[in-house]
């Protein structure tokens, strides 16, 4: 416990440093001829997964050069910017497809160039691939791509640096996927390196894709190293998906020990997020006698159980670690909203009041909760609710006219 | 608990670790356009000047013109002279419509907009208005047609992504209602609320997105709700499951409608990891009837061997009469597509059988590693 606060301490100075983004621009490039499944698949993920995670927000969006194009002969696209008026992209996603013009296009090298300097990841699927090439980020990396063009990357590329029989190939900035329906597994190792890997998982199983499997891809780099590493030059900059899949990694090999490290400074880093201390209680389960749920199991609780016994669990956690996230924001706001629609007001106060002790500077929150205590005809405590979100938003106006129709009845 | 079950890591660097050999060197005719325009630098305007197809097989394959003679690659047809093309009857093409609703989920449509293309569909984009739609926010689509101009479809196919309030728009509802030449609907995810408002679902079973199923369940006690299904196919009327299970379900639709080997080709165009029959039909034609027949999986039984040292062992498993490929003592299912070819679980990767004089089975080829596996003869 000394050690660990003493890191604690270690760490404050370094978090200034960490430079960590809220936003992540997440661009498909696009051109007529684009194969669908190649860019939408990705977005998809990107999309969905954005409401998984409540570190990021994924703002995903379409660049093409053309003003309108068609995809796979039959979709007819208006994509959101032009090269000239795109943002900066965090994440950049070429596609494969009937793609032989836009190769050559001198416009679309030069900015793919570029924004392949900007990004922290790139992602390529299918024939994406020979995007890499103009800007010279083929040479000298283990890469993939779809089954018909293996062959030829072959005929340029050292042999062994070509990879087929997996699904992508993760040469640390730039992932490439193989072909068409890859993407999205392509897709979904990205956003475990960024978001985490649970995360990841929880997009799959929101998109029915029993298909995702982490091992079917190649990582081409050791993950605990890398991770290891970070932790000695504090300097870098780091997204939660780097301590968060070196440390499922380290799970995989059984050392336990490192796995909880990695998770116990994401947690550190990452205060606001539930996924760090999903991976602490899979780290500690089998070391301590009574560990936190995780985030799922605990929703479950609230959904199989009711809110009361997940108050107790609340509690319980609560005593013995502070600082426990068990639900993420999103969970608990749809949990409390449903119980408000299925007329369980009671439950839903209960809900909320535990949201509001979690996330104190979740707005939203607190007028969820006293909202609920009106309906409940708790006028006395909805008062208590009201002074305690004013101590976090002084002089909210959406607060004080809810006290001033409190004060008036 | 989540269905990937506990951490599955596995070893990150070694999974694939099959002990075919994979050094493809075989040059390969051309399949991709991109990428012989990469490869030899030359403008697509010329391709006009190469000489062969393949006969017309109403797939994607049509629109390719190869520079030599040989196989097309896609379905497997010997390639003829362009000019040799009249000789064939022109064919039909399905025409699929794909209803657009603002808010609609981009992989919901984007998954059997990409195996109806392929698989050498037409499709068209329909909404309410011809108005630009936004697909979860991410996508802007021009649809092509609204509902007074939209041409009369074989198959009309729903989507889910904010499909709740449009599935109340009356108007829609009554179009729906009245496209009596339409054979098939369709629905993926939460799309299946269009379908049950119109009363197509009345007296059928059907499944819908996870957290769809009560709202179906409720708000349609004509529907039997099916839960834990991928596809449920009632003859004219398939509903799927959530979101990628619509690539599943169109899949089937292929299987169906053009047979098993061309729906195969499909996912092993778009690696798709596909599991065909995976699937609740209710229907009169099954595609999958001779999958799991004893008698026929039978004879494809035993090790197959490269000159090399490179192995395949393929066991029936008696009890579910599945043919398994061990692999380091792992079992990976294949599927039997029509005789003497096979689909991997990997990849949808294809397996061609060869047999002898006396019908015996001799040797498979896989499109994984082009090698050629002999039986070992003491297997005889």
């Amino acid at each position: 416990m000394k050690n660990s606060l003493l890191f604690f301490l270690l760490l404050v100075s370094s978090l200034v440093k960490a430079q960590i983004k809220d936003t992540l621009n997440i661009a498909l490039f696009v051109y007529d001829g684009v194969e669908l499944l190649d860019f939408t698949g990705p977005g998809e993920v990107f999309a969905a997964s954005s409401y998984y995670t409540n570190l990021y927000h994924f703002n995903v969006y379409t660049v093409a050069k053309e003003e309108q194009l068609t995809s796979q002969d039959f979709l007819s696209i208006t994509p959101n910017y032009n090269l000239d008026n795109a943002p900066k992209s965090d994440v950049l996603i070429l596609p494969g497809g009937n793609a032989g013009s836009v190769f050559n296009d001198r416009t679309v090298q030069s900015w793919i160039k570029d924004e392949i300097e900007n990004a922290t990841n790139v992602l390529t699927v299918c024939s994406g691939v020979y995007f890499l090439e103009k800007p010279g980020k083929l040479e000298g990396i283990k890469v993939t791509s779809h089954h018909k063009i293996i062959p030829f990357l072959r005929e340029t590329l050292d042999a062994e640096n070509v990879i087929d029989d997996v699904k992508y190939v993760d040469s640390g900035k730039i992932v490439t996927s193989a072909g068409v329906s890859s993407g999205i597994e392509g897709a979904l190792l990205m956003v475990s390196k960024i978001a985490g890997y649970e995360v990841a998982n929880r997009t799959a199983r929101y998109m029915e894709y029993p298909q995702w499997d982490i091992s079917n891809g190649r990582i081409t780099y050791d993950l605990i190293k890398n991770a290891d590493a970070l932790l000695e030059d504090k300097e870098e900059p780091f997204v939660f998906g780097t301590f968060d899949l070196a440390g499922y990694k380290a799970l995989s090999e059984n050392d336990k020990e490192r796995a909880h490290n990695f998770f116990y400074q994401n947690s550190l880093y990452f205060p606001k997020s539930a996924t760090a201390y999903y991976g602490l209680a899979k780290a500690m389960s089998s070391t301590i006698d009574w560990v936190p749920p995780t985030y799922e199991d605990y929703l479950d609780v609230l959904r199989n159980d009711g809110a009361e016994k997940g108050r107790k669990i609340y509690d319980k956690a609560k005593k013995i670690f502070p600082d426990w996230l068990l639900f993420t924001q999103k969970d608990i706001k749809v949990r409390g909203s449903n119980l408000l629609n299925e007329e369980n007001i009671q439950a839903a106060e209960l809900v909320f009041s535990m949201g509001v002790d979690s996330y104190p500077n979740d707005l939203e929150l607190h007028i969820q909760l006293i909202e609920a205590q009106i309906r409940l005809k708790k006028s006395k405590k909805a008062k208590e609710s009201i002074s305690m979100a004013l101590v976090h938003f002084p002089k909210n106006e959406q607060l004080l006219s809810l006290e001033q129709i409190l004060n008036s009845k | 608990m989540s269905f990937l079950g506990p951490i599955h890591f596995g070893n990150f660097e070694t999974q694939y670790n099959r002990p075919m050999n994979t050094g493809v060197q075989k040059k390969m005719t051309l399949i991709l356009l991109t990428f012989q325009i990469v490869i030899y630098g030359q403008d697509a305007s010329n391709m006009d000047s190469y000489g062969y197809v393949c006969p017309p097989c109403n797939r994607k394959c049509d629109n390719i013109k190869f520079t030599e003679p040989g196989i097309c690659e896609h379905c497997n047809m010997e390639l003829i002279k362009e000019h040799e093309l009249m000789d064939y009857p022109k064919i039909n093409r399905k025409r699929i419509g794909f209803y657009l609703q603002s808010g609609v989920e981009i992989l919901d449509l984007a998954g059997p907009m990409e195996v109806f293309a392929y698989a050498g569909y037409e499709v068209f984009t329909i909404s309410k208005t011809k108005e630009q739609i936004y697909a979860q926010g991410i996508l802007t689509v021009t649809p092509d047609y609204n509902l007074s101009d939209a041409p009369e479809a074989d198959m009309l196919v729903f989507f889910g992504g904010n499909s709740v309030l449009p599935s109340k728009d009356m108007e829609l509802i009554q179009w729906l209602k009245s496209q009596k030449n339409t054979e098939y609907f369709f629905s993926v995810c939460s799309g299946a609320l269009f379908l049950a408002e119109a009363g197509i679902l009345d007296n059928k079973k059907a499944t819908t997105f996870r957290y769809v199923l009560d709202v179906l369940e409720e708000g349609y006690p004509k529907v039997d709700v099916i839960r834990g299904a991928r596809y449920v196919d009632n003859g004219r009327v398939v509903t799927t499951a959530g979101v990628s299970a619509g690539i599943d379900g169109a899949l089937h639709m292929v299987a169906k409608l053009e047979g098993l080997p061309k729906a195969a080709e499909t996912a092993f165009y778009m690696e798709y990891d596909w599991v065909p029959n995976r699937g609740m039909s209710f229907a009169d034609t099954n595609p999958y009837a001779q999958m799991n027949d004893f008698s026929i999986l039978k004879q494809y039984e035993g090790i197959f061997k490269t000159e090399g040292e490179s192995e395949i062992i393929l066991e029936l498993d008696q009890s579910d009469g599945q043919l398994n490929m061990v692999l380091n003592g792992k079992n990976h299912p294949i599927f039997y597509i029509e005789k003497d070819r096979f689909l991997t679980s990997h990849a949808s990767h294809l397996l061609t059988f060869q047999r002898d004089s006396e019908n015996y089975v001799i040797e498979v080829e896989s499109t994984e590693n082009k090698e050629v596996f002999k039986r070992k003869s003491n297997e005889q």
